[in-house]
């Protein structure tokens, strides 16, 4: 199987880490990898901003892309769901719908492709460590993506894995939420670093860059002695 | 108090920055949902029911002129009278007129949101009727000259203490904070009001066009003192909240009476068809039913945010939601408030005079993932973010943003010329390595470096290495 | 009819891109998704009645005959130190003469009965100034849910102020009243427009009246009853 990578512009330009080690996951579980070159964005921030033009224009050279990847994987829930979700909303154009219609089916989150489409909990990484699970909204409520990060965190040796309080609340992150309205995010995380604190954990992990940006911008301001971290970085790092 | 809802940036930032409203709204939005889920939690079919109530609702909306004829007819044949309002003033003044004719100084009014929305009690008191408010919560925003703020619990914001004085202030009572004291207070004032008022008004939750009923839900019993001792029962209703069947009752009372306060049914739930009938001990002698447009008609044609139409007013959406937590009800400057209100009040107040309510949410979704009905709320609010950029009423800084990072994207070459010419650039700066100053964001929380290398750059010098021979 | 009927109609229809009116257009039926119910009546449906109205502050009890129930309304008027008392015209009432049986056991009490009283708009005022001083009302309900511990009464059947206005309400019930669900309830209503058996007001009663209005702390008696207690009489106490 080929696994064409799709990788958002957030980890691409500011944690290629997380692309880094998605790559080194896939190849372990005996998959091949390519990287489509072309590709940028999938246009949520200006979907999400209401500028759907532009956004249509990414969604087609999203399309045109990966239009021939057999299977698309990504390290973000939230760029995930705006082509498995929101593409279909966005592109009402009938001549499109049944490529589009295809490729959602064969785009996958990389949690959710590990557990539920390749059958693989455990990748044999070693992690002796306290962490708890930030759900990301997109992950859980759009992709409906709730057990498979979870399963493959148990599976790591050493590491336990401490439940927060309201693991489903969101971080305040929302795209431009968080500069359009800087205090309510910032109450939104101040929340969510007392709910993680709370664990005593030593990592914070999630799926989505743009959440661990959130609460780790948060964190790191107050000096709080917790790291974020990308569920593809603590399982790639750790092989 | 006039909070309008082009102040919510104001509001919320003054109310979110004030750690006692952050307490109470958080402790009551949080217990309520555990009072839900709870409840919830004992229903297996759960998802059945919403999936069951959106597709009646959706019948209810997609017909809406049927089933409002054939509501009119049921009600007319039972004996009531039907009056179409196209706005809220010919609402309000239909209920006046009712008043001078009536020759009643005071009425009665349980909650109605539809009520407040048309600004009854303002028009009645420019008459000269006295509106008494009976809800204990409306009862005490009223005495405070305040507005709700939740759809649910009106006076969510204020504390015993705060009622105390005021219930002190206004009736020279002595001073107590115990809430039963003052609800056995009014609950004494208010049965006065009840035993001689000649005007009842009522909300309605529900309108099942097929045998004229009208439903209301409630805990205290004042909607039913409304209802029954006052010669004239007046019931105002927006549109919506038509039903096809007095047969699809039973479903929407499990999951309103769930999904708003956890309980399996409320205290009590009256269902009205008409005036009193010959025969019967008491109830009114008649019965009014206002079908309130004042911009539904408009919401309904835009087939994208009609599904905001389906709204049973639960209040849910208001809880769980993280922003309306963190604000509270007023912050929104209008009287529906959460995530329905950010849908809401723009389409019946206009887009530009609500501008930053779309934008009000950080698009978790747990809105429409608790919503009864299944209203795809927060997907109605990217409708409406996408409405305000096609009359060009956004930033024209945000628009030029947009426009070149769409150029950008769209042209991998210029994506990595752009990427590779901000890398220099810091380079030259000496800020390689370095958090970026993002304005809104940097005041509060740090914001990551620009990778030295881009993943697309590893991927061009890297891509072989590793990989099985 | 006001003339602002035709203007929402064209708007509503415009809205939904209708052609004149849709009359005659076919109504998408949702078929019913109700499995047969449960025996009414049976002893799992009074148990969960029972635990239900009790989880809600109402006060359930299954009487043996109505003995026990004259007697029980004895011992609660006692008790409680009630000194008037309202009765309903209800059939349950009548058919047992709790009138005359009450008047007779509770002498010191001002007894009030609804029946026999007449209809006009005056008197209801009368009654609902008497109803407001009472301690206790005795009613008869049509059907009971077992899934919420909830009564319905009709205003058909009783007044609609007498369950509303004193400080506690009785309601007399039969084992056979008890539904499983509000579904299985609505099937025997007979609401059908043609049938127009409904009354003029359908009262779903669940435990007290409350509020939670000043803090989320929960009060009853805000406006209705402060007590409510449904005694279902042959259901083996």
């Amino acid at each position: 199987m080929t696994v064409s990578l799709f990788i958002p512009c957030l980890v691409d330009q500011f944690f290629p880490s997380v692309g880094i080690n998605l790559v080194k996951i896939l190849r372990k579980v005996g998959v091949s990898v390519d990287y489509p070159s072309g590709q940028t964005c999938c246009g949520q921030p200006a979907f999400n901003s209401g500028y759907h033009e532009e956004a249509t224009q990414l969604a087609r050279r999203f399309l045109e892309v990966f239009g021939k990847a057999e299977t698309i994987v990504s390290p973000s829930g939230s760029c995930t769901s705006m082509v498995k979700v929101f593409y279909p909303e966005l592109l009402q154009d009938p001549g499109l719908s049944r490529e589009l219609q295809e490729i959602t089916g064969r785009t996958h989150e990389f949690s959710d492709f590990l557990v539920n489409v390749m059958g693989i909990k455990d990748l044999g990484a070693t992690f002796p460590h306290r962490v708890t699970y930030h759900d990301a909204c997109h992950l859980l409520r759009e992709l409906r993506v709730h057990r498979a990060p979870r399963e493959l965190i148990r599976h790591v040796r050493g590491i336990e894995l401490v439940e927060m309080e309201d693991s489903d609340a969101c971080c305040g992150f929302g795209g431009t939420f968080s500069v359009k309205f800087p205090d309510i995010s910032t109450a939104m995380v101040q929340d969510k670093g007392t709910a993680i604190l709370e664990t005593e954990a030593e990592y914070v992990v999630a799926n989505d860059s743009s959440c661990l940006m959130q609460i780790g911008g948060y964190l790191s301001r107050r000096d709080l002695p917790i790291k974020p971290l990308h569920l593809a970085d603590l399982l790639g790092e750790n092989l | 108090m006039n909070r309008t809802p082009s102040q919510f940036k104001i509001l919320a930032s003054e109310n979110v920055a004030d750690p006692r409203l952050r307490r109470t709204f958080h402790s009551a939005t949080h217990h309520a949902l555990g009072q839900r889920a709870q409840s919830v939690q004992l229903v297996p079919e759960w998802e059945d029911l919403r999936e069951r109530a959106h597709r009646i609702k959706e019948e209810a909306i997609e017909h809406l002129d049927l089933h409002l004829e054939r509501l009119e007819a049921s009600v007319i044949q039972r004996g009531g009278r039907v009056f179409w309002a196209r706005d809220a003033s010919e609402a309000a003044g239909y209920v006046v007129d009712l008043c001078r004719r009536l020759g009643a100084s005071t009425v009665v009014k349980s909650k109605s949101m539809a009520a407040e929305e048309i600004g009854l009690t303002d028009a009645l008191e420019a008459s000269g009727v006295e509106p008494v408010e009976t809800d204990l919560g409306e009862f005490i925003i009223q005495l405070a000259g305040e507005t709700p703020s939740h759809i649910i619990a009106p006076a969510l914001h204020m504390t015993r203490q705060q009622i105390g004085g005021l219930f002190q202030e206004k009736f020279g009572i002595p001073y107590t904070d115990v809430p039963s004291e003052l609800c056995a207070f009014a609950r004494q004032r208010l049965r006065q009001e009840f035993l001689s008022a000649r005007l009842g008004i009522s909300g309605v939750n529900f309108a099942a066009a097929d045998t004229g009923t009208i439903v209301v839900v409630e805990n205290e019993g004042n909607a039913r003192l409304c209802t029954s001792l006052p010669r004239v029962h007046l019931a105002i209703m927006g549109l919506e909240k038509v039903i096809p069947r007095f047969s699809d009752l039973p479903l929407f009372l499990r999951l309103l009476a769930r999904s708003s306060t956890g309980q399996r049914q409320t205290s009590y739930v009256s269902m009205i068809s008409g005036p009193r009938r010959e025969g019967e001990w008491d109830g009114p002698e008649e019965f009014h039913l206002i079908l309130l447009d004042n911009g539904r008609s408009d919401i309904l044609a835009d087939p994208r945010v009609r599904r905001s139409l389906y709204c049973i007013r639960c209040g849910a959406c208001l809880n769980t939601c993280p922003i309306y937590q963190r604000v509270g009800g007023h912050s929104y400057g209008s009287v529906y408030s959460g995530p329905i209100g950010a849908v809401l009040t723009p389409l019946f107040q206009g887009l530009e005079a609500a501008q930053d309510l779309p934008y009000a949410s950080s698009l978790c979704g747990s809105c429409s993932n608790i919503c009864p009905v299944k209203i795809d709320l927060h997907h109605q609010l990217l409708w409406l973010r996408e409405k305000l950029v096609a009359r060009g009423s956004t930033p024209w800084r945000e628009r030029l943003a947009m426009t070149l990072y769409a150029a950008g994207m769209k042209d991998p070459a210029l994506y990595r010329m752009g990427s590779a010419l901000l890398r220099l650039l810091l380079k030259v700066a000496g800020k390689s390595g370095r958090s970026l100053a993002i304005p809104g964001w940097s005041s509060t929380r740090d914001f990551p470096a620009l990778a030295e290398t881009s993943f697309k750059q590893w991927w061009k010098e890297n891509r072989n290495q590793g990989e099985e021979p | 009819m006001n003339a602002s009927r035709e203007v929402v109609l064209s708007r509503i229809r415009r809205a939904l891109l209708r052609p004149g009116t849709g009359h005659g257009r076919e109504q998408r039926s949702l078929g019913k998704a109700r499995s047969t119910p449960e025996h009414t009546g049976s002893a799992h449906l009074l148990e969960q009645f029972q635990e239900e109205s009790a989880r809600v502050g109402g006060e359930p009890r299954l009487c043996a005959d109505f003995e026990e129930a004259v007697e029980g309304i004895q011992n609660l008027v006692a008790a409680a130190g009630y000194r008037r008392v309202a009765l309903s015209d209800h059939a349950i009432c009548r058919r047992h003469r709790l009138a005359l049986r009450l008047a007779e056991l509770l002498p010191d009490v001002n007894l009030w009965s609804e029946e026999g009283e007449a209809h006009s708009p005056g008197s209801r005022r009368r009654n609902a100034a008497q109803l407001a001083q009472a301690d206790l009302s005795i009613t008869g309900a049509e059907f009971l849910l077992a899934e919420s511990g909830t009564v319905l009464l009709t205003s058909s059947t009783s007044s609609r102020q007498i369950s509303l206005l004193p400080t506690a309400h009785l309601v007399l019930a039969t084992p056979d009243q008890v539904y499983p669900d509000l579904a299985a309830i609505f099937e025997q209503l007979g609401t059908a427009p043609e049938e127009g058996r409904l009354p003029a007001a359908l009262t779903m009663i669940t435990g007290p009246s409350r509020t939670a209005d000043i803090e989320k702390v929960l009060i009853k008696g805000a406006h209705g009853p402060v007590r409510q207690l449904t005694w279902i009489i042959g259901g083996e106490a």
